[in-house]
């Protein structure tokens, strides 16, 4: 769009509620706190911070061998603990940070549930998310990082997606897995890739569905941050 | 479908916790719908490592674990099974798995 001047504007999109608004800063905050954790993690297994992911996935005798899939980080009051494709990471006063690992181990990959427990559980040095935790929290007793209620979440989550605030982390990948993926006569879904398809593809494949902000998405948190006088990713 | 038609005879990770997998089946008794469309939102399908012909839970232990317990059905669409012929990740067998009793 150009205006009468000749300066190039962009469309502003319609504006985010406070709740939306919220839990999209909670998705670049936790990809921030990975960012920052993963060389703790890294240094703990002994292994570089782009490796962790591969380390447990194709290096895992090694790792349980040497470190265990779970384990207090020294001094620090946090312990990891990985499972599935992805690893917590805990610390003693209660916050969570879940690492929903990506292709290629990238970290800043996000999943409603990881976001959820990040919000939840956080607390200062953090951001505190007070008015985003009475709003997602459930009404079941539980311990503090199971507290989240996923479909208070999903409602929220569902109106970002459709509003184009994420993207899937490898769009190629997925088709490419897709393409391997048939249901067999008992109803289960099989991944059958040809025999000479590397192990690190497979694994990538496995998580390419995973999210990461879209360009709208960073765009609608820069615009914020412009408009507000203290910056709340901080 | 019944756990054990999905003939899996282990699993990738060593451990599994025993409150967790009590909680589980506590939930899936309660509301089955709920329970499996909340893990898997969670956590994914269970996921099962097709490794030189022999099944191996790679994700959705504890879940696994639940549902043998109380003789509950797994839903088909909440389980993949993936071919990793050749893979050399470590495996146990159920009766090699160490039970802890706290919560995962």
């Amino acid at each position: 769009m150009t205006e009468a001047n000749g300066a190039v504007t962009r469309p502003k999109p319609n504006p985010l509620d406070p709740i939306e608004l919220g839990v999209l800063t909670a998705c670049y905050d936790a990809s921030l706190r990975r960012r920052e954790m993963i060389s703790m993690l890294a240094d703990a297994i002994g292994v570089s911070a782009d490796e962790v992911f591969y380390t447990w996935m194709m290096r895992r005798k090694w790792l349980l061998d040497h470190y265990g899939q779970h384990r207090r980080l020294g001094t620090s009051g946090w312990a990891y603990f990985f499972h599935g494709y992805e690893c917590d990471l805990r610390h003693d006063d209660g916050r969570l940070l879940r690492y929903d690992f990506g292709p290629g181990g990238r970290v800043d990959t996000f999943t409603a549930w990881g976001v959820l427990q990040y919000v939840i559980t956080s607390m200062l040095p953090w951001s505190d998310y007070s008015d985003l935790k009475l709003w997602l929290r459930g009404t079941e007793a539980a311990p503090a990082r199971f507290a989240g209620d996923l479909g208070k979440m999903g409602v929220v989550w569902d109106t970002l997606a459709t509003r184009g605030m994420f993207q899937p982390a490898a769009p190629d990948l997925v088709a490419l897995q897709s393409h391997y993926t048939s249901v067999g006569p008992d109803g289960l879904t099989y991944i059958r890739f040809p025999r000479e398809t590397p192990e690190t593809t497979i694994i990538d494949c496995a998580v390419a569905h995973r999210l990461v902000l879209s360009p709208i998405g960073v765009r609608i948190l820069d615009d914020y941050t412009v408009a507000q006088p203290a910056d709340p990713r901080r | 479908m019944t756990p054990q038609s999905l003939n899996v005879i282990g699993s990738t990770q060593l451990e599994v916790f025993r409150v967790t997998v009590d909680e589980m089946a506590q939930a899936m008794t309660v509301d089955p719908g709920i329970f499996w469309a909340n893990a898997i939102q969670r956590d994914g399908p269970i996921e099962v490592w097709e490794i030189n012909g022999e099944r191996f839970l790679f994700n959705g232990n504890h879940r696994y674990h639940a549902a043998m317990s109380i003789g509950a059905d797994i839903p088909t669409e909440a389980v993949v099974v993936v071919d990793k012929t050749g893979s050399v990740i470590p495996t146990f067998r159920f009766n090699q798995m160490v039970w802890i009793p706290g919560r995962k």
